[in-house]
């Protein structure tokens, strides 16, 4: 990403989902990585899919000339190992839920990027702490200037989400974004409800 | 939002393939971005090397043992993990963000990240394959204590085990309880005993005798 050919880590999630169901489940974990790598090069028009194709059939593909990184790449590469790259930011807008409140998640099938686990989705839970903003990823994952949301961190019972059978002692923490979650407390009379 | 990126079309066909059409992929993508003058000679071998030699489970490991020592670190540690790894030197790129996730007496954490692979870089190193592969990442959420026991870890049903799924920004390590009989030991001694297993929460810290 130090080179500005990546945008950020959610275009490579995505394009990983976006692969056919049958490649998503006989690709190894680094055959997964270098599909969207190759997917996100592409379609941010660092690479032609013709020129790499091409490449690869040749006897040797890696041979070339000497090559020597342009100026100031392994100084921004440095400095990213050592610093990474902070996203977090505070919004005007307050947390909407507060630690020890109870919430439920949203259900949603729209085949988008989205970090909402599919076995988490509309269970209910109690918030454990507030986290910063950081950006969306169902929203950057299209879009690198996509809007950000505050995060928390929320804790389900393992019951609610595997049955009675499963481990009553147990528990599971996620972070999630505000939006992936829906107040649980009834509505203030008179007050307008918010639609699922 | 529109739905502009739906098309997996740059893939398909193309996926899965052999190893060594894969390998001969690869090698075409660095030597295209060499060739464009993006990329040197070196610079996939120097990150390579920036995670082989100098940022791994050391990192966490003297981490913990500093709390083991010193209960004012550890109550910063508690507070702000980014801050107080910042104190030791430790940082960076998948620790931008750090959470210490404290074992209690009836308390067990451990972290996974169900929909990728997401770790603590800074603190740990890059992952070991089976963290991030589908059954550890499937299984661990649903049946924790037949995963850990897989590892040879039992847990008394009297302790509650907590699962942290990896899921948006922040990332976490467990900061495991210290072994009894290892009062005598000292810092360095006492993180010797801290192994990368230990800090993602499929083992404990075990006294040297």
């Amino acid at each position: 990403m130090a080179n500005g050919f990546l945008r950020n880590i959610d275009e490579n999630r995505y394009a990983k989902e976006r692969l056919a169901p049958e490649a998503l489940i006989r690709c190894g974990y680094w055959e997964l990585w270098l599909a969207a790598l190759e997917m996100n090069l592409v379609e941010n028009g660092v690479l032609e899919l013709a020129a790499i194709r091409e490449r690869e059939r040749r006897a040797d593909p890696g041979a070339t000339a000497p090559a020597v990184a342009p100026d100031g790449l392994h100084d921004a590469i440095g400095g990213l190992i050592a610093h990474g790259v902070d996203m977090a930011s505070q919004l005007s807008e307050p947390h909407r839920f507060g630690a020890g409140e109870r919430v439920r998640t949203r259900v949603s099938n729209n085949r988008r990027h989205t970090r909402l686990p599919s076995y988490a989705m509309g269970r209910e839970a109690v918030v454990v702490s507030r986290l910063p903003a950081f950006p969306l990823p169902d929203a950057v994952a299209h879009d690198p200037g996509g809007q950000r949301e505050w995060t928390y961190r929320i804790r389900f019972e393992a019951e609610e989400l595997w049955g009675q059978d499963k481990g009553g002692s147990d528990a599971v923490m996620l972070d999630v974004f505000e939006s992936y979650l829906i107040a649980t407390t009834p509505a203030v009379a008179g007050s307008v409800e918010e639609a699922p | 939002m529109t739905d502009i990126r739906s098309d997996a079309s740059t893939a398909s066909g193309n996926y899965p393939a052999a190893p060594e059409q894969l390998l001969a992929r690869a090698q075409a993508i660095e030597a295209l971005l060499k060739e464009r003058g993006a990329l040197g000679d070196d610079t996939v071998a120097r990150i390579v090397a920036a995670y082989e030699s100098d940022i791994g489970p050391l990192h966490g490991a003297r981490v913990v043992a500093r709390a083991w020592v010193d209960p004012a670190f550890r109550q910063r540690l508690l507070t702000d993990a980014t801050a107080a790894c910042g104190e030791l030197g430790i940082g960076g790129l998948m620790g931008e963000h750090l959470v210490a996730l404290a074992d209690e007496d009836d308390a067990h954490h451990v972290i996974v990240c169900t929909l990728c692979s997401c770790y603590p870089w800074a603190v740990l190193g890059i992952p070991p394959g089976w963290y991030k592969s589908p059954e550890y990442r499937a299984r661990v959420v649903a049946e924790p204590r037949a995963v850990l026991a897989e590892f040879g870890l039992t847990l008394p049903a009297s302790t509650e085990v907590r699962v942290m799924d990896t899921s948006a920004d922040v990332r976490y390590f467990v900061l495991p309880r210290r072994p009894a009989d290892t009062e005598d030991l000292d810092e360095a001694a006492l993180a010797a005993l801290v192994t990368r297993d230990c800090l993602i929460g499929v083992a404990l810290p075990k006294s040297p005798r």
